[in-house]
């Protein structure tokens, strides 16, 4: 379980503890890295053109089936 | 002496409670309260409150909220049985009538990949990054689903965080949407004349979707089976039992126990973490770019299309059915008393559904192929 995501690495010099009736603060570090920008925008093309791909052929598919089996009409 | 004692010794647990227990117990009130008295998702907001108060007691094993969490949410079988009686709800027929509306559920479904985008900016490992960002699926079962696939640290927090949004859509969506529109957009009108679909299309519908999705995201082809076969038992015609039977004996089984069971991913010391209010606020920007990315494609389609569209339609294409439909509705009656856009946002809306379990599998598709 890695509980580093957020919080700032403890150098491995320092302990760093807790003592009675003291908190130990973390600061939350946000890491504009470009490499994740990259991956992510990637993810987000791939997962969008996807979702697009896939929805395309599901309305072609609803138009043939709409256009092969109308419904009858009442005389 | 002695006697007083040993009565005092039957509340010497109390003093086992730390302070993180303390606030997820006044969490699961909080629930309990937004369930009650707000009407905001009671289903699931109530047995998730008492749950977490349960599980967050001192000392308490919590066996049996463990095993049911161990028989249906480790193992993502509760949401894919929950989608059985979805599906049995759900009435494609004004979808089928204009599939168009698909593109509006597809369109809504960016919020899952800007939130993946931000998750993984703040330093979330990407399996995290990926659970969390499907929040903006405004879809509980594949939200557990995915956190779940992935198991992720965070399950209690986004699942949390996913049907609380859910139910803040009809105060989420408005002020985007009015945002990202001009008063005249607003007022475009959009008549309703469906045509008609058969029965026999309304049975190929859901066999066909699920070869489709099994072919292109096999990941998702669970979820979109379990649904499309909830959808079969309803169009059928010849299984009205059942389709009544998943309806509501197994909708409202299923969404009590898995209420409860999530509630095991809620203990303290899981729970109350720094990280889990960035997963709330993430799950904000989530649903707030899904309704941005549903409305810019409208407007999108507009700049090509003869017939225009309301964007607010976009909106709807988020997969919180129906209240998004509903908020579409009744903006639109706001602006023009005479517009009633609520069949063509039902048929966004419904579309959401079935776009955000497709990109459920393709997230998990995607990210599974980086993680090798």
């Amino acid at each position: 379980m890695n509980w580093q995501l957020l919080y700032e690495a403890a150098p491995a010099e320092e302990e760093i503890t807790a003592e009675e009736g003291e908190t130990e603060e973390f600061e939350m570090e946000i890491k504009l890295s470009y490499d994740t920008l990259a991956e992510s925008g990637a993810i987000m093309l791939k997962g969008m053109a996807g979702i697009f791909v896939v929805i395309g052929v599901i309305i072609l598919v609803v138009f043939i089936l709409n256009a092969i089996f109308r419904p009858k009409k009442e005389a | 002496m002695e006697i007083l004692q040993e009565f005092l010794g039957l509340f010497s647990n109390v003093a086992n409670f730390s302070w993180q227990q303390g606030v997820m117990i006044l969490i699961g009130c909080v629930l309990i309260y937004l369930a009650i008295k707000k009407e905001m998702e009671p289903t699931l907001l109530l047995p998730m409150g008492f749950g977490a108060i349960l599980v967050n007691l001192p000392f308490v094993s919590a066996h049996a909220v463990e095993t049911l969490y161990n028989a249906g949410i480790a193992n993502e079988l509760f949401p894919l049985l929950l989608f059985i009686g979805i599906g049995a709800m759900i009435d494609f027929g004004p979808l089928l009538s204009n599939p168009k509306l698909f593109l509006f559920g597809g369109a809504a479904q960016l919020g899952i990949f800007i939130t993946l985008l931000l998750a993984r900016l703040l330093g979330f490992a990407l399996e995290d990054a990926a659970a969390i960002s499907i929040i903006g699926a405004a879809d509980g079962p594949t939200s557990i689903f995915v956190a779940e696939y992935f198991k992720s640290n965070y399950t209690g927090a986004i699942i949390v965080a996913a049907y609380s949004y859910m139910a803040l859509v009809p105060i989420i969506q408005p002020p985007v949407i009015r945002m990202m529109t001009t008063k005249k957009e607003r007022r475009i009108r959009m008549p309703y004349k469906p045509a008609a679909v058969s029965k026999l299309t309304r049975i190929l519908f859901p066999i066909i979707v699920t070869v489709l999705a099994g072919a292109v995201a096999p990941k998702s082809a669970e979820l979109v089976g379990f649904l499309m076969f909830g959808n079969l038992l309803r169009e059928c015609g010849v299984l009205k039992s059942l389709s009544d039977t998943a309806q509501n004996v197994l909708a409202n089984l299923i969404t009590l126990v898995l209420g409860i069971a999530v509630a095991f991913s809620m203990r303290a010391e899981g729970f109350v973490r720094l990280e889990t209010l960035v997963i709330i606020g993430l799950g904000f920007f989530a649903f707030v770019f899904d309704t941005i990315g549903g409305v810019l494609f409208a407007k999108l389609l507009n700049l090509f299309s003869r017939s225009k569209i309301n964007p607010m339609i976009g909106a709807a294409g988020i997969s919180a059915f129906p209240m998004s439909s509903r908020v579409v509705h009744k903006m639109g009656l706001k602006e023009d008393p005479n517009n009633f856009l609520l069949m063509h946002a039902a048929g966004a809306n419904v579309s959401g559904q079935i776009a955000s379990v497709i990109a459920g599998g393709l997230v998990i598709s995607i990210v599974e192929g980086l993680l090798g």
